[in-house]
This record gives structure tokens, sequence and C-alpha cells, in this order.
């Protein structure tokens, strides 16, 4: 199969006004997304994942690489043009994303003025996508103000889908809301890509809801790529330890849960100004040797499609209790999330 | 949890309107004063050949320099005109000079803002023009604005629509930078991003959706400015670079009354110099309004005054229901 979308080398920085350094954002990395698929990009706040959602939609310029769209770069002149509507994105701030001196329905019928739909077209659109999300079209009417938190996020995804896109970015788009909301708006986005046959790149720093959603998941770290892989293979015998440290540090509901073997992090992620040579998590790495800090360690193939850019991987071993343990932690994570389904 | 359902719209008990606005006028009684001095005063304007006694024009030497009498209630001047007649037709000049200089600065210097925000941080030539805009608003604001419009309306030629031009320019920089401020926070706004990723153009996007979220300190802005523009019209007038004498304008009139102040006739320019002041106080208090409405946070300060007003009014029937 064709690749929707490939990542090629991206690199992004951000200069320093007044100094010559740079913010090293997107460090060379690759991924590719196929046409339907899931994937999620995992990281810690100030991993760049938002970055390379924005560069995907060219709300920023890249510094370096390439971002193929069905084989062409969008870099290239009118190739993001001829691509208008096949990109689009639901934001975290669901409240932000809306111009509040709009009602929603104009907010949401905008993406289709520009690919030249007239007025009876996009009412139709509109209602179809309300609908679609599962809003009441009283509620179109009205202003972001009069809206709550869940039905705001279900306008941003109403406007993401309305040109029927072939990739949604979703930057985070569940987690400024509660609990119930936001497992309602998984179910939404997970049906609404069985129906509509869109791929979609599910930036989050919620592993669990990545695990339930995505086929394929990519773990940040400092702008890198550390893991990458299908989401049973990265959460299930993860090979990073910085997956593994990742995976460590979520919290569920259920003390009586085992906790997964931890791999301690310690002290806090570098500057992004002033990256160390070697491997990024030499410095916090409970099993990082003196080849770590001397090169960036390249991908290895670890399993089909699964990469991991340490070169101590074996060294993490394997145990059943681990696999136990993240056995666990999936049934647990499906258990919440369902729960949290079932009462919409 | 039902995530269809929209909030409650529509009270059943909501207010009609001019409940709503009587208990504004009871918790911001300086509201309405502001209010009633700008609606006396262009309702002045408007019906002054009813309105007005006397010719406002017309000299009468044998009245000269009267007191303030029945027949004449401000007086008249060294050339026996009415004052209280020019007083009332004096807004005419004043205001219209005003009032369309400042909305002429207000759309010129709001749009340039706009423009210069929305591509503050975008590189090259944009960047680059930006940046010279702004420092010849700072070139300009280095002036003092009053020195600044004289040398416009000497340059210029002496007329209306020159002292209107003057005050617009001098006023262009506050529109620009207060623009330009709220447009800066506002481009980094998520809505303005996912119109980008819609393709709307830049220009579009400015109008539609930077713009109408930006107006209100504009907006508020703008009735502050009038008043303050008045003085600057009745000031240009004043010392002889605006209107000329016999046409009825504050700033004339006190020019042409003060030299008879040392002789005890005080009237002909006292009286326009009140009237100029009573009617600035009143387009600031109007300005102050608006900012209140425009703002979220001090309306709701206003609605939670007149919350505490409407439980104090009823706290003794409330606190006998209480009682039993």
């Amino acid at each position: 199969m064709k690749k929707l979308v490939e990542v090629v080398g991206l690199k992004k920085h951000f200069p320093i006004s007044g100094s010559k350094k740079v913010v090293q954002a997107i460090n060379n990395i690759s991924f590719h997304v196929m046409p339907g698929e899931t994937v999620g990009l995992v990281g810690e706040s100030g991993s760049g994942k938002t970055t390379v959602g924005r560069c995907l939609l060219g709300l920023t310029d890249v510094t370096d690489g390439s971002i193929l769209f069905e084989d062409q770069d969008l870099a290239g002149p009118k190739v993001r043009k001829k691509h208008l509507g096949d990109l689009q994105i639901v934001f975290q701030e669901s409240m932000e994303a809306l111009n509040p001196r709009l009602p929603v329905f104009r907010s949401v019928e905008e993406p289709l003025t520009t690919l030249g739909f007239d007025a009876a077209a996009r009412a139709e659109r509109v209602r179809e996508v309300i609908d679609r999300v599962g809003l009441s079209q009283r509620l179109a009417k009205l202003y972001p103000a009069e809206l709550t938190g869940g039905q705001l996020q279900r306008i941003g995804i109403a406007r993401a889908i309305v040109t029927r896109p072939k990739l949604l970015v979703l930057d985070e788009p569940t987690s400024m809301l509660d609990p119930t909301s936001r497992a309602d708006i998984i179910e939404l986005l997970i049906s609404l890509q069985a129906d509509l046959g869109m791929a979609s790149l599910f930036i989050s720093h919620d592993l669990s809801t990545l695990r339930h959603v995505s086929q394929r998941v990519a773990v940040m770290y400092l702008g890198m790529i550390v893991e990458q892989g299908p989401a049973r293979e990265v959460f299930g015998r993860p090979r990073h330890p910085y997956t593994v440290g990742l995976l460590s540090s979520v919290l569920l509901p259920n003390p009586d849960l085992p906790r997964p073997v931890p791999v301690a992090l310690k002290g806090e992620i570098p500057s992004p100004i002033d990256l160390p040579t070697g491997c990024f998590l030499a410095s916090r790495c409970p099993l990082a040797i003196e080849q770590c800090r001397a090169a960036m360690p390249p991908a290895h193939p670890v399993g089909e499609d699964h990469f991991v850019h340490c070169i101590r991987h074996e060294a993490l071993g394997h145990s059943d209790e681990m696999s136990r343990v993240f056995d666990a932690f999936e049934r647990e994570t499906e258990r919440i999330l369902s729960i949290g389904a079932r009462t919409n | 949890m039902d995530a269809q359902e929209g909030p409650q719209r529509t009270p059943p008990d909501r207010n009609p309107w001019h409940q709503t606005l009587w208990s504004i006028v009871q918790a911001r009684p300086r509201f309405a004063i502001g209010y009633i001095i700008v609606a006396l005063v262009m309702i002045g304007a408007i019906f002054a050949p009813v309105l007005a006694p006397y010719n406002p024009v017309s000299a009468n030497p044998q009245s000269a320099l009267l007191s303030p009498s029945a027949a004449h209630w401000f007086g008249t001047d060294a050339v026996g005109m009415d004052v209280f007649s020019r007083c009332l037709y004096a807004p005419r000049i004043d205001l219209t000079i005003a009032v369309s200089g400042t909305l002429i600065s207000a759309v010129i210097g709001s749009l340039i803002g706009a423009w210069v925000g929305f591509h503050g941080r975008s590189k090259g030539v944009r960047q680059g023009i930006g940046f010279v805009i702004m420092r010849a608003a700072d070139v300009l604001q280095a002036f003092p604005v009053f020195v600044l419009a004289i040398a416009l309306v000497a340059s210029l030629g002496q007329s209306i629509q020159t002292v209107v031009i003057a005050i617009a320019f001098v006023n262009i920089p506050i529109y620009l930078r207060l623009m330009r401020s709220q447009v800066i926070s506002i481009r980094e706004m998520k809505f303005v991003e996912a119109a980008e990723v819609a393709g709307v153009s830049h220009s579009k996007i400015i109008l539609r959706h930077v713009i109408p979220n930006a107006m209100a300190p504009t907006l508020a802005q703008l009735s502050i400015n009038i008043g303050w523009s008045v003085i600057m019209t009745a000031g240009l007038s004043f010392i002889g670079a605006g209107v000329r004498a016999p046409t009825p304008e504050w700033g004339s009139m006190i020019a042409a009354g003060f030299q008879n102040i040392v002789t005890g006739q005080w009237s002909p320019s006292v009286f326009p110099g009140v009237v100029l002041a009573i009617t600035v106080f009143g387009f600031s208090l109007v300005g102050a309004s608006v900012e209140t409405f425009a703002d979220p946070a001090k309306v709701r300060r206003l609605v939670a005054d007149i919350a505490a007003r409407k439980r104090r009014a009823s706290a003794p029937r409330a606190a006998l229901g209480r009682g039993q």
C-alpha cells in the first residue's frame, strides 16, 4: 500500500533572538502514516510532538527534511494548495480553537469556503457533520461561550472533518476534557475514522488513550523519535529505556495493579538549546555506558516495523513479569475507557 | 451525562430590557450621566436653529458685552452676539471635526496596526515594512501632538478639512499601537491557525477573525478620544489655527472673550469653556462605559454589583422568610 504521509529527516530549529544558538525542537525524525491508519505520537511536554503536527500542517516552516503527502513534497509550490482540505487539525484548546465572535456553524463551514462550495452545499455539509459528531443542530447557531468543553471539542472535530480530510492531526484533543467527555470524544474519533477511512496522527502524552486508539506509535524524546513500532509491540514489549520509564510513570486508578518494572529516569529533561552529543537520554538513563555518550545511536530494527534508537536495548531485558504487568496495564486501560464510553 | 444537550437558554424570569438598563444605571450612575451629557449636546447641536433664541452670527453692537440675563442667558460677547446661541451651535463644528477626525484615524490606524501585528512574526519584506511603520509612529509620537497639529494646519492652509486631517494624523499612532498589541496576542490563537490550515487568505483572516476580536479597546479609546479631539479642535481655534471667528466654535469664543475678562465681562469666555469641559467629561464617561461593556471581567464585576444590590434590596423579606 502507498504511504499517505512520509516524513523524512524532519528538523525544526527555532532561532533565539539575540543569540546564535537555536532551540532544536525537532531533530531529524522520520516516520510515515498509511492511509486509514492511526499513528500515535507520544512524549513529555517539550518533546516536540506538537511542533511535528504544526510542520505537517504548514503552520510553521521546516528547517530541513521533507514531508511527502501522497508522494508529493508539501514544500513544493502549489502542492499544499492542491491538498487543501486533505489535512486538518483538531486542537487541544477547544475554547481557543473557535472564533468567539462567530456562531459555531460559521467556524465549521469556513474550510469549505476556500474549496469553492456554494452556500447551500456548505449548509448541507455542516448539517451532516454536526449530526455526525453527535450534536443537535440547534447548537450550531450558538456562540462558543454558550457551549461546554465537550461540545466545543465536537465542534472542533466537525470543522476538521467537514472537508473529508485524508489526514487528521489530533493535537492532544482530549487532554483538556474531563474523563467522561474524554471517553466520548475518543469513541467518536474511533468511529469517525472507521466510517470515513481517514488516517490520523494522534499527538498525546496520555499513554492509556494512545494505547487504545493507535495502530502504531512513535515515542518522542527531545525532538527525536526514540522508538517506533506497532502499538501492541511498543506498549507490550518496550525496547527503549525511555519508553519503559514513560510507561512506569502512568498512574492508573487501581492500587492493586502491580507497578510496571520501573526504569527510574533521573533528573530533568535537558535543554533543547545545548543538546549533548550522543544519546540525549544518557544523562538520565540507568543503563547508560560510555559509548552512549559518544554518538547518537542509530535505529536498530527489533521486530517487524519496530525500531529503537538504543545500543543498550538488549540489556533492558524482558521478563515474564514485565509482560504480565504491561498486559494488566492494557486491560486496565481498556476497562477505564469502556466505563467512560458506556455512560454515553 | 448527555453531551448532546446544550446549556439551558433564556431563563424564564429574564428581565425586560428597560429593567436591565435601570439596574445598570443604579449600579453605575456615572455612565448614565455621560450618555445624558452627550445626548444633550447632540440634541442641542441638531436642533440649534429651533432652540437658539438668536442668530449665532448676527452682531448687534448695541447689546455688546451684556451680563447674563433672562434675555441673554449666557450674556453677549464684544460684538453683541448671543453666547448661549453660539454655544448651542458650536458642537456642530467641534463635534463634526472631532468625530470625523477620530473616526478617520481609528479606521486607518486600526487597519495598519492589524496588518503590522499580524505580520510581525513573518520574515522578509513584511517584517521590514512593519518595522518602518512602527518607527515612523515613534517619530510621530515623539512630537508634542499640539505642535504637530499646528504645523500641519500651518502647512496645509487653514480650513475645517485641514483641522480634520491634522486631528486624524496625530491620532493614528494611538490606534496603530492599540490594534497591533491586541492583534499580536490574537494572532496566536488557535482559531486563526485553523483558518490558516483551511487556506483562508491573510486579509480575510485579519478582517474576519482578528479585528472583531481586537476591537474592544479601540472602541473604548474612540469615545475618550472624541472628547480629547474636541479639546484639540478648540485649542487650535483658540490660538487662531483652526476655525475662524464668526463661526460659532468654543475655542474661538473663549479666545475672543478672554480679553474682556480683565474688565469684568467674564461670561463670553467662561460659558463656552464650561460647556466644552462638560462635553469632554461626558465623552470620557461614555468611553469608560464602552470599556466596561467590552471587557468581560468588568462586565462580571458590574453584574455582581447589580446582584448585590438586588440582594440588599430584598434582604429584609428574605430574612423574614428564614426566621421561621
